[in-house]
Parts: C-alpha cells; structure tokens; sequence
C-alpha cells in the first residue's frame, strides 16, 4: 500500500517560493494564510539550507491524537485529512504539530467560507465533500489527487527539490540523487538525529 | 370582543415565539473519543484502489523526476 509523502531536497532548494505560490494559487489560499512556507537554516551564511514546510501526513498524526473533537481522518494512502464542520478551532493541533502546519483564519476575513476553523495542507486532496465540488473547493481548496494529480507544489517545483507521492518511489528517487551526488545522505537534521559522522 | 380576542392572541403569540427557542435538533453529534464521526469523503474508499495508486505512481514518475 503506497504512504503519501512530501520530501525536500535542501540541496536542491533555491528559495524560490514557487511552491507557496502554485499552493495559493491552485487552492485559492487567502492572504495570511500559509498551507505550505519555505524556511531557510543559516540565512545569509555561505552553506545555507532552504527546506518547504507544510503538513506532512504523519502516520501516527499528533494532530489527530490531541483533536477534542475528532474531525480528522486518514486515507487508505496517508493523507491526514480533516472535517471542518467538526473543527471548533480550538488550536489544540496547532500546539501538537512540530511542523506548525495547522492555520487558523480570521474570523473577520470568513476565509474558506468558515469562521476560525483549522486549515491545512490537504495534500491537494480536498475534504469530506463530494470530489471537485464548488462545496469542496470552498472549504478546502482543489482536489487534484481525486483528478489523479498530484499536489501542485511539488509538481510545479522548479529544481525538483519537493517532492510529493509514494513514499517508496520518494526515498528511491533520492537515493539515486544522493548516489549521483557521490555523498551522503543529506537529508535536513540527518546530522542531528544519527550525528555528524555517520 | 376586539380586547377580548387580543387578550388571547398575543399571550399565545409570545407563548409561542417563547416556545421556538426550545427547539432541539435531533441531528446532533455524540462524541466518542478517538473514533471520526464527520461526513465521509469518498476519497478514503478510492484510495485503497489499486489501479488508482498506480495512476498515481506513474503521475509521479512523470511530472517529478529529472528528465
């Protein structure tokens, strides 16, 4: 069974911001709202690193785990999904993600036709409405996945740095680059989670 | 006859208007914890097939790798 996954290659990222742009714009994200940011390690010093951050479909969800009210839900594939109409936007998963990949509108600027409700990454997989739905896209934004697209981000990625699908045809596209490379694997907090020489 | 019938309507008029926010839905959502009780995407039942992971997996190979 394929696990959905997104992976940045800090070697290839450029900074560029393409992938928070292609999200806004194919997901209709309203101002002060981030689905997905980029961030930069060491900015401005020779060797620093950019990564894309957004949801990342964590198999064992803490947002899910914290949720008082339960609203969100996994595909067969991995994609962390949620149901808007349940979500008190109480902020608990806010506090739960390492990523801080849950949003919260204002409630005066009504974005995605709900009031405060937690938004985020969808994978561009929509929500509990029906596929491509005027219903759907309103309050989740486009479903490409359903279309048999992949999230627009990492398809419009420039240097290919994001990355996005099956977690096995991720990690072996990677290897072969690391391969190519003639290095070790550079994957961000590598050094941090397995030490400096390994 | 005419304060008379006042009398009685706009008693049971306000009795009324009262009465409408007793109004309980009977649709409501009984938490149990740990268990999604929203609408059902139908995108849960579609990815568990196949045929549909593959269209994915070729999309990937297609759009995502060096060329």
């Amino acid at each position: 069974m394929a696990k959905m996954k997104f992976l940045c290659d800090a070697e290839r990222c450029i900074e560029c911001n393409g992938c928070v742009t292609a999200c806004k714009n194919v997901n209709e994200v309203p101002w002060g709202i981030n689905r997905r940011r980029v961030v930069t390690l060491n900015d401005g010093v020779p060797g620093e690193k950019s990564i894309s951050v957004a949801c990342m479909h964590c198999t064992d969800a803490p947002c899910a785990a914290v949720c008082p009210v339960d609203c969100f839900y996994t595909t067969a594939d991995g994609v962390v999904l949620h149901d808007k109409d349940l979500c008190i936007g109480c902020g608990y998963c806010f506090y739960a993600c390492p990523f801080g990949a849950p949003q919260y509108p204002s409630p005066q600027e009504r974005a995605f036709a709900v009031r405060g409700k937690m938004d985020k990454c969808t994978f561009c997989a929509g929500g509990p409405e029906e596929p491509g739905s005027q219903a759907e896209f309103e309050k989740y934004g486009a479903n490409r996945v359903a279309e048999g697209k992949l999230p627009a981000c990492a398809e419009m990625c420039a240097t290919k740095a994001l990355l996005a699908g099956d977690g096995d045809v991720l990690a072996d596209i990677y290897r072969k680059r690391v391969l190519r490379r003639a290095g070790r694997p550079q994957t961000w907090g590598w050094e941090k989670a397995y030490g400096a020489d390994v | 006859m005419k304060t008379r019938f006042l009398f009685v309507a706009i008693p049971l008029v306000a009795v009324l208007l009262l009465l409408t926010g007793c109004y309980e839905s009977r649709d409501v959502t009984l938490h149990d914890a740990g268990v999604y009780k929203g609408q059902t995407d139908p995108l849960v039942e579609m990815s568990a097939d196949p045929a549909y992971q593959e269209r994915l997996r070729e999309r990937l190979l297609m759009v995502q790798t060096d060329r």
